[in-house]
């Protein structure tokens, strides 16, 4: 198991699904919901930051991954690329997108104690975090109305999800505990599965990758050897 | 590495380093573990209530500076913890730090309104305005107040119990 390869994929997963869900910030759903993914989102940066040290990228490392990398050089599952308008789409994906995480931030734990020490708490979070995003699809499941728009955004996105465990030896048990824990609550939650669980290769760079860099600050330390400390 | 003395002047200046954001000291916030020194330098352990708490940097820097002003050019060493911070971790006086400015810590069975002590309260979302923070809102006196958050002790308000309807 490449231990170091596995957590710098997730770290730029949750990286990048904190700078694409943190514009619902803003974009009116409730009060306390855009507080929620003010909260998630930052949490999500947090915990790529966690990865990206117990992969042993230093300060000077990270900021060289994430602002001079090329977007060609950019991986990031299609799921992670949150939509800009439309929420039943945000919780779909944030709901399919966080039980990867958390399944695969369980596999590293596994691998030592030392390990287990360093990213419980980014287990917990996400465990929390996809508590939230459950709460939300059993909510839009209320509404029959909405019921087809929510039914019809988890079909769209595990149509999306086939590259979310990247392919390889590494993910295979993963994305086949993966696809039979989701497939079991999505059919609990009472949605109808019409798309299939299948995996599919990531893609290199893109759109959506080139644009995010572009929206991306850069804040530097006064020596100019990282972005991230503004104090 | 630093006379007993100014040792112990180091230790009182670190323990009076504040959050960022509420008037407590990290000390009795439980966030100061330990300061300890050796041959190369002062160690700081710190343990935040959140991963993601953006005052991270800033009490970084804080103790620097306190440091670097009972002996400057010091080297510090600040190490984060990761393990979960607990509301246990929290002082007494923290407590009463944390309560004068309308934060609670209790478990979710306890909540009391910091304002007038009623139980009869609620639960608003699970996230605040900071994500160390849940919102509640006193049922007796009408006053909001916050809740720390500890990923120890999650309390979850279900959605659910919004309702919806679709806006075209």
């Amino acid at each position: 198991m490449n231990i170091q390869a596995i957590a710098i994929a997730l770290a730029d997963d949750l990286f990048v699904q904190c700078q694409t869900l943190s514009p619902w910030t803003v974009n009116y759903v409730d009060l306390e919901e855009s507080l929620a993914v003010g909260s998630i989102s930052q949490e999500l940066l947090a915990q790529g930051g966690v990865l990206y040290e117990f992969a042993g990228l230093a300060y000077a490392d990270r900021d060289k991954h994430i602002f001079q990398r090329s977007a060609a050089d950019w991986h990031v599952s299609s799921l992670s690329f949150v939509s800009v308008d439309h929420w039943p789409d945000v919780v779909a994906s944030a709901f399919l997108t966080t039980h990867a995480s958390r399944i695969i931030v369980e596999a590293l734990m596994q691998t030592s104690e030392s390990a287990r020490e360093q990213l419980s708490l980014v287990w917990r979070e996400q465990v929390h975090h996809l508590t939230h995003w459950r709460q939300w699809i059993s909510l839009l499941l209320v509404n029959p109305e909405i019921q087809i728009e929510i039914t019809t955004a988890i079909n769209r996105a595990i149509q999306k999800s086939g590259d979310l465990l990247p392919l390889g030896d590494d993910y295979d048990l993963l994305h086949q505990r993966w696809a039979e824990e989701v497939r079991t609550e999505i059919i609990g939650l009472g949605v109808s599965l019409t798309a299939d669980l299948e995996r599919s290769s990531r893609v290199s760079g893109g759109p959506s990758v080139e644009r995010m860099i572009k929206n991306l600050r850069v804040a530097r330390d006064p020596d100019g050897q990282s972005s991230y400390s503004i104090y | 590495m630093l006379r007993d003395d100014d040792f112990t002047r180091l230790l009182e200046a670190v323990a009076q380093v504040e959050d960022p954001e509420v008037p407590v000291t990290l000390k009795d916030l439980g966030v100061l573990q330990s300061v300890t020194q050796s041959e190369q330098g002062v160690h700081v352990l710190l343990r935040a209530t959140k991963i993601g708490c953006p005052g991270k940097t800033r009490m970084v820097k804080d103790i620097e500076t306190v440091c670097a002003n009972i002996s400057a050019g010091i080297q510090v060493n600040v190490e984060w913890d990761l393990s979960p911070w607990k509301p246990d971790d929290v002082s007494e006086m923290g407590r009463i730090a944390l309560r004068d400015f309308g934060i609670v810590l209790n478990a979710p069975a306890e909540i009391k309104c910091p304002y007038c002590s009623s139980r009869n309260t609620e639960m608003l979302s699970d996230y605040g305005g900071s994500i160390c923070k849940a919102p509640f809102r006193c049922a007796s006196c009408g006053s909001m107040f916050d809740r720390l958050r500890s990923v120890e002790n999650v309390q979850t308000v279900s959605v659910v119990k919004k309702s919806l309807k679709k806006v075209d």
